[in-house]
């Protein structure tokens, strides 16, 4: 053994320990950040000898991100507690960094992007920059799995790109499928179960099992995206302590609810909202202990957290027993702002708060006028397809209630165009899109036939069948998407496919009704209103039981 | 005025179909009973619009496709109407020369809306 190489086992001997003390570490810190000057001066420690050791052996990537990384944790120690934690996912990527620059397999890039990404997190204190997100997939692409754990971190990104591949796979299957099939009576195609069957002897077990496998897959997928709020109402309790101690105002607070599972990327977005409603509440809501005592409160003000699922919907509740907003004081508010409100109901007046222009605050305080006011607050929650709603009563508190969707109610869908109207046909019933001219279309009943892969296609003009009147004139070539409802292929004849889009549907407004084969809106391109279609109940999906029996003649 | 030749074994049919063209256009209809007196009366005079069923004794309305031979059936829109209300009837009728099909039980609105299609395409 050379010298070279008993220094380099010695090294790796005493900073290995080290390395993993600091993702130790980090990982408690994001599970709970109760302690925490505490734990961000050891992880400062570590790191600070990590970069020495790194330094004496001239491992030059190391001392740099050990480097960056000491500064960024003495950043995040003084920063306050709810910015913390978005600064833990830099840092844990680095940590991952760091144990493969020890074992000498990374690159000089890969440490580079891990250094962006801890200072765009320092620039940009949401955290979400770009290069802090490739470092964040780059260090999970480097950890890889760590022998021994029964758990294994995985980037959420990944999780998300899981997601999509499981969809594109959906797809995929359901063309094999259609593939696979030959031409057969409509009847003998009942079910996805039939489908495989009928195919060709050998291939229609595989195919069979595919498909159960995949379903399988997507649905384990789904459920690895569920995490409880658990996490985020730590994060909130943690708020509330630090609030209490910022304003002098004795707080407590409730929480009920909290095991309440929902998808990822709804838990994620909740964070900012209800941190900014919590915070809102003890500012504004919550008295000095004078003015409770005089008001006969006890001098301790209550904020509750109230979460809870109703159907596929999540809602929850912030509540605070504070001075609440009187309608007097709405008004005059609003009348500052030249709104008149004679004969508005108190719900109206209460919205009033989501105004753009409105603030009732009369001095900005450190801890709420920071711009984020209530109508981000709302636009946020609409965005995720929820909603939010504003109730007060003068003396006695306020309440906002937040309902949105417990998994993401983003559909990937195909966004297409008839005359001037716009429709998104969700992806995973489309199985493909050609070309037709009017001679290929033959008139069939009401519909059109065409072939398509050698079999018969029903397809109709998409605009004449959802309540457009007019024949559409039958242009010189025109495209024909193809999609199945779980029974039957059918072609959706449109002008134009304007390409693939992640759309949050919404549902239609009760008083228009929900006209068949519609599964409700979507804002699509710069903010245009389209019908998301539901291919299950399109008007002609019935098959022959929608035709009745003639007139009988006069 | 137009002209049709309404093809099927059953003089209901006749009688349903002739009220409904009546009341679609003005027009001149010719009945036939199966497949071989429709060949001789479009022998006679080739009319405008020919509906036609399939299963009918003496001659079928698939056979009667064979016969009538491509350049006719070119001039000629056929509209198939029949109870075989299948996929592959569907198919095989129009493979065999219709140029639209129409299943039985229909509405009358349905005959109409397939008239004006099928008019409306032989025009342009």
């Amino acid at each position: 053994m050379s010298e070279h190489e008993e220094l380099w086992d010695a090294f790796i001997r005493d900073t290995a320990p080290l390395v993993a003390q600091v993702g130790e570490r980090l990982l408690a810190l994001e599970r709970s950040l109760e302690s925490l000057g505490e734990e961000w001066r050891e992880v400062m420690g570590l790191l600070h000898t990590i970069k020495g050791n790194c330094g004496m052996m001239q491992v030059e990537r190391g001392e740099e991100l050990a480097h960056s990384m000491e500064r960024r944790a003495r950043g995040a120690r003084d920063a306050p507690i709810w910015e913390q934690a978005r600064m833990l996912g830099p840092l844990i990527s680095s940590a991952a960094g760091l144990e493969d620059v020890l074992a000498d397999k990374v690159s000089g890039d890969a440490v580079q992007d891990l250094i962006a990404g801890l200072d765009a997190a320092e620039e940009d204190q949401d955290g979400d920059s770009t290069s802090a997100r490739r470092a964040a997939a780059q260090a999970v692409e480097l950890a890889g799995v760590q022998p021994g754990m029964s758990h294994v971190r995985i980037d959420a990104e990944v999780l998300d790109r899981f997601l999509e591949l499981v969809g594109e796979l959906v797809i995929c299957y359901r063309r094999v499928c259609a593939e696979a099939e030959p031409r057969q009576p409509a009847r003998a195609r009942d079910s996805r179960e039939g489908t495989a069957r009928a195919a060709d002897g050998g291939r229609a077990e595989p195919l069979e099992l595919l498909g159960k496998h995949v379903g399988e897959l997507r649905q384990r997928v789904l459920d690895a995206r569920l995490v409880p709020l658990q996490v985020l109402v730590t994060r909130l309790k943690r708020l509330v302590r630090d609030l209490a101690t910022a304003t002098g105002k004795p707080l407590s607070f409730r929480v009920e609810g909290e095991d309440t599972v929902v998808d990822k990327s709804i838990a994620d977005q909740l964070g900012e909202p209800l941190i900014h409603l919590i915070r809102n509440a003890v500012d504004h809501g919550i008295e000095a202990p004078s003015e409770r005592r005089a008001a006969g409160k006890p001098d301790t003000g209550q904020v509750e957290l109230h979460i809870s699922t109703v159907g596929a919907d999540v809602m929850v509740d912030v509540r605070d027993d504070g001075q609440g907003l009187s309608r007097k004081r709405l008004e005059a508010a609003a009348t500052k702002r030249g709104i008149d409100t004679s004969g508005w109901t108190d719900r109206r007046v209460e919205e009033l708060i989501f105004r753009p222009e409105f603030t009732t605050a009369e001095k900005v305080t450190r801890l709420s006028g920071r711009g984020v006011g209530m109508p981000q607050i709302k636009r946020t929650i609409e965005r995720m397809g929820g909603e939010l709603q504003f109730q007060t009563k003068a003396g006695l508190g306020s309440q906002f209630s937040i309902r949105v969707p417990l998994a993401a109610a983003i559909r990937r869908t195909l966004v297409v165009s008839c005359g001037s109207e716009e429709y998104a046909v969700p992806i995973e019933s489309v199985l493909e899109t050609f070309r037709v001219t009017p001679e290929s279309l033959y008139p069939v009943d009401r519909g059109w036939v065409t072939s398509w892969r050698e079999r018969v296609l029903p397809a109709q003009y998409l605009a004449t069948q959802l309540g457009g009147r007019d024949q559409v004139e039958a242009a010189d070539a025109q495209l024909c998407v193809v999609v199945e409802d779980g029974r039957r292929y059918s072609g959706l004849i449109v002008d134009d496919v304007s390409g693939q889009q992640d759309v949050v549907v919404r549902d239609l407004d009760p008083v228009l009704g929900r006209p068949r084969g519609v599964a409700g809106m979507a804002i699509v391109g710069e903010g245009r209103i389209a019908m998301v279609l539901d291919p299950r109940s399109l008007p002609w999906s019935e098959g022959r039981a929608a035709y009745g029996h003639m007139e009988a003649p006069a | 005025m137009l002209s049709f030749l309404v093809v099927d074994d059953s003089s209901f049919l006749h009688s349903i179909l002739k009220v409904s063209l009546r009341r679609y256009c003005d027009c001149q209809i010719t009945y036939a009973n199966n497949g071989a007196e429709a060949l001789e009366a479009l022998r006679e005079r080739e009319p405008d619009l020919i509906l036609l069923d399939v299963n009918m004794p003496v001659m079928s309305g698939l056979e009667f496709l064979s016969h009538v031979g491509e350049s006719a059936l070119e001039r000629v829109p056929v509209i198939i109407v029949s109870t075989e209300g299948e996929e592959e009837d569907v198919v095989r009728g129009l493979e065999a020369g219709a140029t639209a099909y129409l299943r039985k039980p229909f509405k009358e609105a349905e005959l109409h809306d397939l008239l004006d299609r099928v008019v409306g395409q032989a025009a342009t």
